[in-house]
């Protein structure tokens, strides 16, 4: 296993997958759905991934997780147009394009950053799928010699990271985590037999269903509270006609090596639980300005500004398939999503997918470069396009996606009980933006809940009751030294204002 | 948002986003250990299904104190700002009475709108619903005018029937079975 000629024989096998027509249109259309998502603002793409969630469950399951992975990194290209174009970025992944973007289309060079930062994106792309396709049947090796106790450990790390990557407050993060944990525990407990937390609804029998909860969370709360913030719907900014899509010779200098660096962090943030696209493109951003020799060109137009943030944001986007794809562990909301979607089709994601379904994990590695080169051959010149489809009013809008996830919520299992949960869960993701509580750690723990609770279970069921277990096997050791780690790095703001206050008084 | 945070709490009964979730997750926390005390707690070896529901809600209410004595920071707040950043365009919010009546509106539509559409959905077929559903959930928002919501609640009615009948294979009958 995972020596280069099962490698080279598995991109075959992948190819032999996507290259199937209907696997290529829907990897298209995917891409497509994608772009239009990032291009829109308000509208991102675990959102829309929920939401066109239950509509993949009639595809074989391939074709849906294809067209699913489409969405999220041709999310990513979307983004960065309207940033660049309209200083209006479709998605948290590409705020900080707009600092030099923007400034690039002010100085008329906005062809020349739309090609920078589609060929970063393109080539970032081309490095992460590699990177998974190279990396990911090594880590599935290794993983199968995994115990219940690494398992546990492995996923309560992932948990934790998630709150330390993540933007906001970490107690309220980790409050999310325990509510997700409560929710998955509803329905009948898998030792015993016996119905928890299920008042009486035979729906809940089998536990709270995955897709209401995502569409509700992420779909109609983000309706629920634009519409009471009564987004106006405003005059549509006059694009700037785009006279050269190519850089300059000192332009192409400056953003390459960029490209390289931005590729290789987002690789890297992008497998950490919770980094995904959006923590890669801000590290990338920093991380060029610190290096430059001229920080002070930062936010003036300097193409490293672009070409970064831009490749790290999909390579990051790309590397966050790995854990899922090797450890069964989602890393970010995103990614949650994705393993909802496998869980759909009956596949459970994790170290045996490679081996058991390879058509699955080839097909989807090739299919995500293939759609890569889709993204970078029609996303130029479509441009127009893309900006013309900003017009669509958000009174117009709201409406399509509350039907699209409602019907689709219904034609899950056809059960009136589904959508009524959505609008529960819609409005519980509407009070948690109120409590400025983010729901991507609630949803993650949700998905894991089940299985972390199985896992801690069975390991001190090996262990005979003893907390020691933890501590005597090697691999898990070192696990609980990293989370015992990140505790106390938690932790230890929360010390040093307490004793200012203490201090103060 | 600062200025609306700054409201609230100068009025009296309104809860701080902290002092709500504090209230949430004790609440939340408390009443799944009060249910999981039918649950057999098992031991430490062979744990009952009682055993990891009261852990976690016993850390969710200690969470939901901590957060309740004012704990939780807004850290981080860079990153809320670069997302707020992308919503720049909407209007300044509306206060008091005016804002609480539009939060009620938009409730009342949306969700009314889609538990309706779950309790006629399997009796009057899926287009009658659709243009229901898309109907209802337009006046949320305040003046709307009727005749092209009609319109556009039909277009869309049509274009669901295609997408998900048509072409997804939706088992579900389209019109009302009589």
């Amino acid at each position: 296993m995972g020596d280069e000629f099962s490698i080279l024989h598995g991109l075959a096998v992948g190819l032999g997958v996507a290259a199937d027509p209907m696997n290529l249109l829907f990897c298209l259309l995917g891409c497509l759905i994608g772009t239009l998502v990032g291009v829109l603002p308000g509208l991102g793409p675990t959102a829309t991934m929920a939401i066109l969630l239950p509509l993949t469950y009639t595809f074989p399951p391939v074709t849906g997780l294809i067209t699913l992975a489409g969405i999220y990194y041709g999310a990513q290209y979307g983004g960065s147009t309207t940033s660049i174009l309209l200083r209006l970025p479709g998605e948290v992944a590409s705020v900080v394009t707009v600092l030099d973007g923007y400034a690039m289309t002010q100085k008329g060079r906005g062809g020349a950053a739309l090609t920078i930062a589609a060929v970063g994106s393109f080539f970032a792309g081309t490095v992460g799928t590699l990177f998974i396709a190279v990396s990911a049947p090594y880590i599935a090796d290794a993983v199968l010699s995994f115990g219940a106790p690494e398992y546990f450990l492995l996923m309560v790390l992932g948990l934790i990271a998630s709150v330390i990557l993540a933007q906001g407050s970490v107690l309220r993060a980790l409050a999310m985590i325990m509510v997700g944990l409560m929710l998955g525990m509803v329905g009948t407990d898998l030792n015993s037999g016996q119905y928890r937390f299920t008042f009486g609804f035979y729906e809940l029998l089998n536990g709270v269903d995955f897709v209401p909860v995502v569409v509700g969370l992420f779909g109609i709360a983000d309706i629920l509270v634009a519409l009471e913030r009564s987004v106006r719907d405003d005059v549509m900014p006059v694009v700037g006609r785009i006279t050269s899509l190519w850089p300059t010779r000192e332009e192409a200098r400056q953003a390459a090596p960029a490209m390289v660096r931005g590729t290789l962090l987002g690789m890297f943030l992008g497998i950490l639980p919770g980094g995904g696209a959006m923590l890669s493109s801000f590290g990338s951003y920093s991380l060029e300005k610190r290096l430059s020799k001229h920080p002070e060109q930062f936010g003036h137009g300097h193409p490293a500004g672009v070409a970064g943030p831009e490749a790290a944001n999909n390579s990051g986007a790309q590397a966050s398939f790995l854990p899922l794809l090797t450890l069964g562990i989602p890393s970010t909301a995103t990614m949650a999503v994705m393993a909802g979607a496998m869980f759909i089709h009956g596949i459970v994601p994790g170290p045996r997918v490679i081996s058991s379904q390879p058509a699955l994990f080839w097909g989807l590695v090739v299919s995500m470069w293939l759609g890569n080169l889709m993204l970078l051959v029609i996303n130029l010149p479509l441009v127009g396009i893309w900006v013309q489809m900003l017009k669509v009013p958000y009174r117009l809008l709201y409406p399509i996606i509350i039907v699209v996830s409602i019907v689709g919520v219904y034609g899950v299992e056809y059960s009136a009980s589904a959508v009524y949960l959505t609008a529960i869960f819609g409005v519980f993701g509407y009070l948690l933006s109120k409590w400025k509580c983010e729901p991507a750690p609630l949803v993650l723990a949700f998905v894991l809940g089940p299985m972390i609770e199985q896992y801690f279970r069975r390991s001190m069921l090996v262990g005979r009751g003893d907390l020691s277990i933890f501590v005597e096997r090697p691999i898990s050791l070192v696990m609980l030294v990293l989370i015992i780690a990140m505790m106390v790095s938690i932790a230890a703001p929360h010390v040093k204002t307490l004793r200012q206050k203490a201090f103060a008084e | 948002m600062q200025l609306s945070a700054g409201n609230c709490r100068s009025k009296f009964l309104s809860l701080t986003p902290s002092l709500a979730l504090s209230l949430f997750c004790v609440g939340f926390g408390g009443g799944a250990i009060w249910i999981a005390l039918d649950y057999p707690y098992g031991t430490l070896t062979s744990m009952g299904p009682g055993f990891v529901p009261t852990a976690v809600a016993a850390i969710l209410v200690f969470l939901g104190l901590l957060i309740g004595l004012g704990f939780a920071k807004d850290d981080g707040a860079a990153a809320h700002k670069a997302a707020d950043a992308s919503t720049e365009k909407s209007e300044p919010e509306a206060r008091g009475i005016e804002r609480l009546l539009g939060t009620g509106r938009v409730m009342l539509f949306i969700l009314g709108a889609i538990v309706l559409f779950g309790s006629i959905v399997r009796g009057l077929g899926l287009a009658i619903s659709v243009f229901v559903l898309v109907v209802l959930v337009s006046y949320a928002r305040q003046r709307v005018r009727l005749m092209p919501t009609l319109v556009f609640a039909m277009a869309v009615t049509i274009a669901a029937c295609v997408l998900f009948v048509t072409l997804l294979g939706l088992e579900t009958p389209i019109l009302p079975r009589l």
